[in-house]
């Protein structure tokens, strides 16, 4: 036999070879002073391993936890209880008490001033155009600063050995973001005090955003148009999409996508438009010569229709006055309506009105199909959504999407699979935090929104604050899970288990009655566990115990 | 009830032990605390299958070391493939028997230890499990998943580590 490799010793050394093996290996080693010495060596060495190995270092003094309760599925749900009722009182008393009152308030305040909607939104236009451009680029900088920051502190939390790394990837990511173009780059952007004219020559290669008092195009705009001011004229045309916000809008042009429009007067006259429209104002007319390739979705006090829908005409306001034609139906959710002149609808007329009074048609108005009439409140009462088989659809496609979202948050945080629930009092300390975090947090975030610096904290906030929420439930489920699963020994897989508290999550969530309260009560606890996390982090920093 | 006071007699006996492994595990105390508590709460809800003939700490210290393992592994410390058995092998410089030096003299334990706690993850992982916690190789294999041959090559090349590591430092002692 040749000597014995190294893997041999080891093996040899460590008792990790079957009696066979081992018996064969003593044969050679009685013959091979050689071998012994290194098998004498190895144990050598063994010993002084398990020797530096026991020593002892200073423990931390372990406060015992409480063994004897919290952990099982009864108390859980007894101390959820008792915070549901509470959290049930508190809600009952703000909806009875606080909430008619402040409603009551408030309906009394808006009674005597009513600002003008319409001025608000030139107003607020206008500031922006005014101020900037410059304004949105340092937020925009800002708010990707924030997020870049936030991102590789959460990297560096978790990768803590790997910093180096962590700078690396901060340094691409700048570098990138200072090398690719921005959006900004492919926009046109016009804006002036008075007047902005895009006059008959002229063509606008690229998206063109546009702001004035007074805007009027002449030219052609190739991309979409963005514009907002005081008087808005399209004689052009667009190739794209039409957002006009204003307090007077006027298109006269041609539109190849949708329209999308406010105004306190909205005309389109001779406008040809291939897409839908979607606008909203006091008074809006589709006026002669005007075309409609799609649907026309309509809002206003005063809508009159001479030129030509050629699908569905969607209505919504006070009156609505046709003269023109409607290619397929008119769902009018109106005061009154009026079929003038020689009106033709190609299909149907859902009228939401009781009174068949409010219908009139002049006698050379013709209607190809039906007129039907139905109560506005007819369809809104409550339906029971436990029939509607879209409803189960809905909730398993809801299961699968927080499943997938789930075991990827879990797979990039783990450490949110180890939060624990313990007894009632704990369990009340965590929904506390939650309810104080989801309260908090939004408020703290507009807070900084009033002052300019803290906009982009806002924004960032407000994505955690929904991020949160959203997780919640799941966090709590993956916990959940491993307590369901717990004598099944498969509370160690992460999908099962989430699988299981998903499950049971959303059954209970959905229980009749009780199912809203069960549902903000779970999403408190979640995010109760959430933050005690993020607030143990914190705590870690502060003792500065990194190990690097 | 008398099972939760028995338990809270085996936390207090064994919690630095439990602590221990899961320090020398994770090379941080912050972690390790956090996972023996986690390892103590697994084992109070599966406490009813404890198996009596087994000693105790076999049983929660492998609790505690497969926990640890999960969580180097989701925090992808330790890789989910401990890398090839026969590449790590080639990698082993063939040591000449005559020069192979024992490590260090008792006087130096703690520039071992030093030196262990130093090494990557996937060698200082089999090591402690072999040696702090005493588990055979085939329970160290299961636990990893790979082979036992696999497990006693992490081992070699551990050595080789500390030989080198201790060799740059000039603790070494010769024989």
């Amino acid at each position: 036999m040749n000597h014995l490799i190294d893997l041999q010793c080891t093996l040899y050394t460590d008792g990790a070879l079957d009696t066979a093996e081992a018996s064969e290996m003593a044969d050679h080693l009685a013959s091979c002073a050689h071998c012994r010495a290194r098998i004498q060596a190895y144990a050598g060495e063994s010993a002084l391993i398990r020797a530096a190995l026991m020593q002892q270092e200073a423990v931390p003094i372990a406060t015992v936890p409480k063994f004897s309760k919290g952990l099982d599925l009864k108390t859980f749900a007894f101390a959820n209880l008792a915070t549901g009722l509470v959290l049930w009182t508190v809600q009952f008393l703000w909806k009875t008490l606080f909430g008619e009152l402040i409603v009551n308030i408030f309906t009394e305040i808006t009674s005597i001033y009513v600002p003008n909607a319409y001025e608000l939104i030139v107003a607020a236009a206008m500031y922006v155009y005014r101020e900037g451009t410059t304004m949105i680029d340092t937020y925009l900088g800002l708010i990707v600063l924030t997020a870049v920051v936030l991102g590789v502190a959460t990297l560096a939390l978790r990768y803590r050995r790997a910093r180096t790394m962590v700078g690396l990837g901060l340094g691409v990511v700048l570098g990138a973001s200072l090398v690719a173009p921005t959006p900004a780059h492919a926009l046109d952007f016009r804006f002036g005090e008075d007047l902005v004219n895009i006059t008959a020559g002229e063509t606008i290669a690229d998206t063109l955003v546009i702001g004035g008092e007074s805007v009027i195009i002449d030219g052609n705009v190739e991309g979409d148009l963005i514009t907002g001011g005081e008087r808005l004229v399209i004689n052009g045309s667009v190739s794209g999409n039409v957002i006009a916000l204003g307090q007077s809008v006027t298109i006269n042009g041609n539109v190849g996508g949708t329209v999308i429009g406010a105004a306190e007067v909205l005309e389109l006259s001779g406008a040809q438009v291939v897409g839908d429209i979607w606008v909203a104002g006091e008074t809006i007319e589709l006026g002669k010569g005007t075309r409609i390739g799609r649907n026309a979705t309509v809002a206003g006090e005063r809508i009159i229709l001479t030129g030509h829908v050629t699908r569905d005409l969607t209505v919504a306001g006070e009156s609505l006055e046709v003269s023109g034609s409607v290619g397929e139906d008119i769902e009018a959710f109106t005061d009154q309506l009026r079929l003038i002149g020689d009106a033709s609808v190609g299909g149907d007329i859902r009228f939401r009105s009781d009174d068949e009074d409010r219908l009139q048609q002049s006698p050379d108005a013709t209607v190809q199909g039906s007129v039907t009439f139905s109560s506005v409140f007819e369809e809104s009462e409550p339906r029971n959504r436990y029939l509607d088989p879209q409803f189960y659809i809905n909730q398993v496609l809801g299961l699968v999407a927080a499943f997938v979202a789930g075991v990827t948050l879990l797979w990039f945080f783990p450490d949110l699979r180890y939060l624990r629930l313990g007894n009632s009092g704990e369990n009340f300390r965590t929904a506390g935090l939650g309810l104080i975090g989801i309260i908090s947090l939004p408020v703290v975030a507009i807070l900084m929104g009033i002052t300019v610096v803290g906009l982009p904290l806002t924004v960032v906030g407000l994505f955690f604050w929904a991020f949160m929420l959203y997780f919640a439930k799941i966090v709590l489920a993956s916990y959940l899970g491993q307590v369901i699963l717990v004598s099944s020994d498969q509370d160690d897989s992460l999908p099962l288990t989430l699988l299981a508290g998903l499950g049971a999550i959303f059954v209970a969530v959905n229980i009749p009655a009780v199912g809203g309260i069960i549902n903000l009560l779970l999403t408190i606890i979640g995010v109760g566990m959430i933050l005690r996390l993020m607030l143990r982090y914190v705590r870690d920093l502060d003792e500065d115990q990194l190990t690097g | 009830m008398a099972a939760d006071v028995a338990f809270e007699i085996l936390y207090k006996e064994y919690y630095v032990r439990v602590f221990g492994l899961c320090r020398r595990l994770l090379n941080s105390s912050t972690l390790a605390e956090d996972a023996t508590q986690e390892t103590f709460m697994r084992a109070y809800r599966r406490f009813g299958k404890y198996d009596t003939d087994q000693p105790f700490w076999q049983w929660i210290a492998t609790i505690a070391s497969n926990h640890c393992i999960d969580l180097l592994r989701a925090r992808r410390r330790l890789p989910a493939h401990l890398g090839d058995e026969s590449v790590e092998l080639t990698q082993l410089a063939s040591d000449d028997p005559t020069q192979l030096h024992s490590l260090i003299q008792d006087a130096n334990t703690e520039a071992l230890a030093r030196a262990i706690s130093g090494l990557p993850d996937k060698y200082r992982i089999p090591l402690i499990l072999a040696y702090y916690n005493e588990s055979s190789y085939d329970d160290i294999a299961a636990s990893l998943a790979i082979s036992r041959n696999h497990v006693g090559v992490l081992l070699l090349r551990a050595r080789q580590q500390l030989r080198t590591t201790l060799d740059e430092s000039g603790e070494v002692f010769e024989p």
